[in-house]
Parts: structure tokens; sequence; C-alpha cells
């Protein structure tokens, strides 16, 4: 086990460490000068040359990333083209809210779809388990940018409940970017949650327990459910890694001023020295959620190995 | 003790290809969506035969204009019919869709079936790079290659194309792993077939059903990301048509005109639906055992 996560460990810095080289090299090699790039197109020659000297790009392409390195131990990202501010504080500036919105909508997604998909399981066949399953249809079907654009016009636009944008009501503002977000995760944790009690369901110990008279009830809580929501844990883990990495439509929609919008914003300003650290920090923490997950479920199912 | 005499000729042998499309067709949402599909798909290709609009020609004259006998769905900010739009949108949509899938196919099915066969340090390499593949979020990928790259059908295929990579390397590999100890592999292998022809002629075709599955269900994922990049205007240039940069034109007349911002949303969500419908019925059709799960 703790051989298992030491590896895990490793594996997980060397690809950082290779996705740092790609993002590092991908800003570079591309057609086109980039400081030329960064300094805009009214730029003088003279002006793009100071850029040049300022952002090393003079120097050998080698040197230049160990530089980035040395600057990225110190925790230094280099500073924003925009605003001239550091990029590590924007980023730990706009944080908090995109994870506000990562944690109330998987806390959404679990509640309804491991009850949707443990009542679709035992209650197997009947209308519920079919509503359940157009439900998961329509949820992972659904494109989230339409889904947000249909929440404001009914929400925002026809009935006037909920702001359409923005973040000032610390609870109101949040509803409906999470309930957007939400919708794909409760599908698919829906059918994850069904499919797996169904399985177990099926294991000859629950047939034993059964023959020997156990109530259905008790059944449930001590046999099948401890076991079925093993993989299901890992789902909601996973969800909740791409919820932190995938909110940029949602959060460009509602005008949510997290890591999602930034990034967005800073791809259309051209905004290279943000872009870079935001596509390293939402790399990052995926490649950490996806750590912990894989880590928590070894611990959680004591019937796999990692040797 | 009686009759020992092998029964050879009662059973009659099939074409996999009539068997999978009998389970095909008796399974009913399957059919229906292959039947939503083809409608999407012929309604895109004799969009000219169904609308005497232009898709994009600019008539302001006649711009924001609501429903109407005229227009049926109305008119856009630039006068166009938008009906109209959205048949001639379906072809791009769906193309760049199809590429895109058809680009993931052809890198991560050799790559997969190299590393599952061959082991050792390729597989190592193979299976690194689809792991640095998927430690990004996956719009975020697609987002920034397209937005570094530049806009442009080609660019968000390849953007798009990209993200389906690892799915199929890893879908591959596992396959190709328990194909590559059978029998056959092995006789294949005893009469002196090279490594190549065995891979391709004897490993790849017996691991298609779940490349199929993975195809349908990851070109439903290929079409809403590209209109998510067309809906934040990184997608394909203007004036063409594509159903996601035309959600993202008709969100800015949310409040004077909000029955636009349903048309196109709708037409990629059934668009999807269909897709998951026909996918979850090859999955069926192809492999019984995992039916119901």
């Amino acid at each position: 086990m703790f051989k298992y996560i030491i590896r895990r460990l490793l594996f997980s810095a060397v690809t950082l460490f290779t996705v740092s080289i790609l993002i590092f090299l991908l800003l570079r090699i591309l057609p086109g000068d980039p400081a030329r790039l960064f300094a805009g197109d009214l730029a003088t020659e003279a002006e793009v040359q100071a850029l040049r000297v300022r952002l090393s790009l003079d120097k050998p392409i080698s040197t230049q990333y160990v530089m980035f390195l040395k600057d990225l131990s110190h925790g230094d990202l280099g500073d924003s083209m925009r605003t001239k501010e550091p990029v590590l504080d924007e980023i730990k500036a706009r944080f908090p809210n995109t994870l506000k919105l990562a944690v109330i909508s998987i806390t959404i997604a679990s509640i309804f779809g491991v009850t949707g998909g443990v009542i679709a399981a035992i209650k197997r066949n009947s209308i519920f388990d079919a509503l359940a399953s157009i439900g998961t249809l329509f949820g992972v079907a659904m494109p989230v940018f339409w889904l947000a654009l249909m929440l404001i016009l009914v929400f925002s636009i026809k009935l006037r409940w909920l702001p359409a944008a923005g973040n000032q009501y610390p609870i109101k503002s949040a509803i409906l970017p999470s309930v957007t977000l939400a919708l794909f995760s409760v599908a698919l944790i829906t059918r994850m949650t069904r499919a797996s009690v169904l399985e177990v369901l099926s294991q000859e110990y629950v047939i034993t327990a059964r023959a020997k008279g156990l109530k259905e009830s008790l059944l449930l809580y001590r046999h099948v459910l401890p076991n079925a929501l093993i993989p299901v844990v890992t789902v909601i883990g996973l969800q909740f890694g791409s919820l932190l990495g995938g909110a940029i439509l949602t959060e460009t929609i509602f005008a949510w001023p997290g890591l999602g919008r930034l990034l967005t914003e800073s791809l259309f300003s051209r905004d290279y020295p943000m872009v870079q650290g935001l596509v390293l920090v939402f790399s990052g923490v995926f490649i950490l959620v996806n750590l912990i997950v894989d880590i928590l479920y070894a611990y959680i199912d004591p019937r796999i190995k990692y040797d | 003790m009686t009759n020992l005499t092998p029964n050879i000729q009662t059973h009659k042998t099939e074409k996999p290809f009539t068997l999978v499309w009998e389970r095909f067709r008796k399974n009913i949402p399957a059919t229906i969506g292959l039947i939503i599909l083809t409608l999407l798909i012929l309604a895109s290709a004799f969009a000219p035969k169904l609308t005497k609009y232009d898709p994009v020609k600019q008539d302001l004259r006649v711009s924001l204009e609501f429903p109407s006998e005229e227009h049926v769905l109305g008119t856009d900010y630039l006068g166009r019919d938008i009906l109209t739009r959205l048949l001639y949108g379906g072809r791009l949509s769906l193309t760049i869709g199809l590429l895109a899938v058809s680009l993931g196919l052809l890198i991560g099915v050799p790559l997969g079936a190299i590393s599952g066969y061959f082991g050792g340090w390729p597989d190592m390499l193979i299976q690194r790079l689809a792991d640095i593949l998927l430690s990004f979020p996956s719009f975020m990928l697609a987002l920034t290659l397209v937005a570094m790259m530049g806009v442009g059908v080609r660019n968000v295929v390849i953007s798009v194309g990209v993200l389906a990579i690892p799915s199929f390397i890893r879908l591959v590999r596992g396959s190709v792993l328990s194909i590559r100890e059978m029998l056959y592999v092995e006789s294949a292998r005893c009469v002196g077939a090279n490594e190549w022809r065995i891979i391709f002629k004897h490993v790849l075709p017996n691991s298609m059903s779940p490349v199929i599955i993975n195809a349908s269900l990851n070109l439903g994922y290929a079409i809403t990301t590209a209109a998510g990049l067309g809906f934040l205007g990184l997608g394909v240039q203007p004036p063409t048509p594509e159903w996601g940069m035309m959600l993202g034109e008709a969100k800015n007349y949310i409040f004077s005109h909000p029955y636009m911002v349903t048309y196109s949303g709708l037409i990629i969500f059934i668009t999807i639906v269909a897709l998951n419908l026909i996918g979850d019925g090859l999955r069926d059709a192809l492999d019984p055992r995992l039916k119901n799960r």
C-alpha cells in the first residue's frame, strides 16, 4: 500500500513535470513571434524588443525553461500582461469562487445521483427506473452551455427569481451556475450507482443473506450499499476533479469570477503568462484530485492489492 | 451412447454483421436514435432543396424578425433565415464531430494496439502519453489548443480529436492484451506470420466492438465540445453557419428575442440523445454480456 502511494506520487510528479514542459513549449513553438504576439499589433519594434528582453525570449529555449522552473519553484508564475499583477495572486483570488461552485455542485450531484441510482436499482424495471434512465440520458446529452441559457431564460428572464450573472449575492447567485454544473454529474452518478447496486445484488453473498431471512432494509445497508458505493466514490471524486477544471463555459456564461472565466478572458486578451499559469494550475489540481481518488479507492476497498 | 456422430450441420452460422444488425433492430430506443440521426444527416445534406434562402447572404432590412410564415423560426441579427442556417449548420457540426473522432481513431487505435501487443518500452511510452493527455481537463485542453493554433475547421478538428485519442489507446490496449494470448494468434505466429500482419489481420478486427461503441459515444462528445468552442467564438469562422456559433450569437439577444437561444441548442441536444441511444444499442448488440449495466 505504502509502496503503491509512493509510486503513484512519483508518477504524478513526472506527469506534472511533462505537462509543464508541454505548456511551456506550446506557447513558444507556435508560429509567430511570441513577443510580437504578447505586445500586440500596435507595438513598435523597440517595444517588442524590450518585451523580448523582459520575458527573456532572447535567450536559448533551454535557458528559458530552467528560468521558468526556477521561478515556479518560488511560486512565481510571472505577471499578467493585462493587469500587470502576479499571475499567482490573481489565481489565488479567483480560486475560492471556482471551488465554491464545484463543492455545491458535487454535493447536489452526489445526493441526487446516489439516491436516484439506488432507488432505480432496487425498484428495477419500475416506472421510477424508466424515468431515471430517461432523465440520465437527457442529463448526459444536454450541452452545458445550452442548459445554462435555458435556466437563465426561465429563472432570470421569465420568472425573475434568480440573477442571470455575476456574484453579488452569496447564495442566490450561485444557484443557477451550480445546478448547470451539477446536471451532468447527477446523470453520471445515477447511472454508475444503479449499475453498481445491480451488480452487487446479483452476488452470491446477497442471495445467501436473503436465503437466511435477513430483512431487505438491513441487507441493503449492511451488505449491498457498502460494496456498491465503492466505485461510486471514485466517480464522484473524478467528477469533482473535472468540475474544478471544467467550469469554463458555465463560468463564462454566468459571468462568474472563477478560474474558468479567467481562462477565457485571458485567451481572448492573449494574456499568455496568465494562460500558462492557469493551464498549469488546472492540470495540477486535476492530477492531484485523481491521485487522491486513486489512493482513497485503495483504502476503502480492501480487496484491491496494489503491488 | 447411441449416437456419437457430431451434429455439425444443424447449427446455421450467420454473418456477424447480420447478427449485430438483428439485435440492434430489435432495440427500439436504438432504432429511434438511428432514425433521428439519419433524418438530421439528410436534412443537412439536402438543405438547398429544403429552403429557398441563402445561409450566409445578409439582408439587414429583415434583421431580427420574429417567427412568421416567411421565416418559420425568424431571422438572425444579419437578416438571415434561422431555419436555413440550422439546416446548413448541421453539415459542419456533424462533419467536425465525425472528423475529430476519426482522428482519435486513426491515432489512438494503432497506438493502443502497439502498446498492448508489444509491451515493454513502447507500451510504457504510449501509456505515459495517454496519462499526459488525460491529465488536462478536456474542455480546457481543446479550448487552449484552438486558441493557440487559431480558429477554423481544421484546428477545431485537431483540438477536439486530440481529446478522443487516450480513450481509444486505453480501450484497444486492454482488449489486445487479452486477444494476444488467444490460440489463433499463437497459431498465426507458429505458421510464421509477420507481427504487423498478426496485429492488423487477427488482433485488431477482434477488438473492434469496444472501439465502435466508444466511437459512437465519443462522437456526441466531440460534437458538443466543438459546439462549445463555436459558442465562445473559437470555432468555425463566420459567416459559415455552425450550431455552437449560432447559439453564441443568439445569446446576445436573449432579452429581446429569447426564443432564439432555444433552437440550435435543442438540435445539438437531440443529436447527442440520438447518438447516445445508438451507442447504447450498439453496445447491447455487439456485447450482449454488458446488457443492462
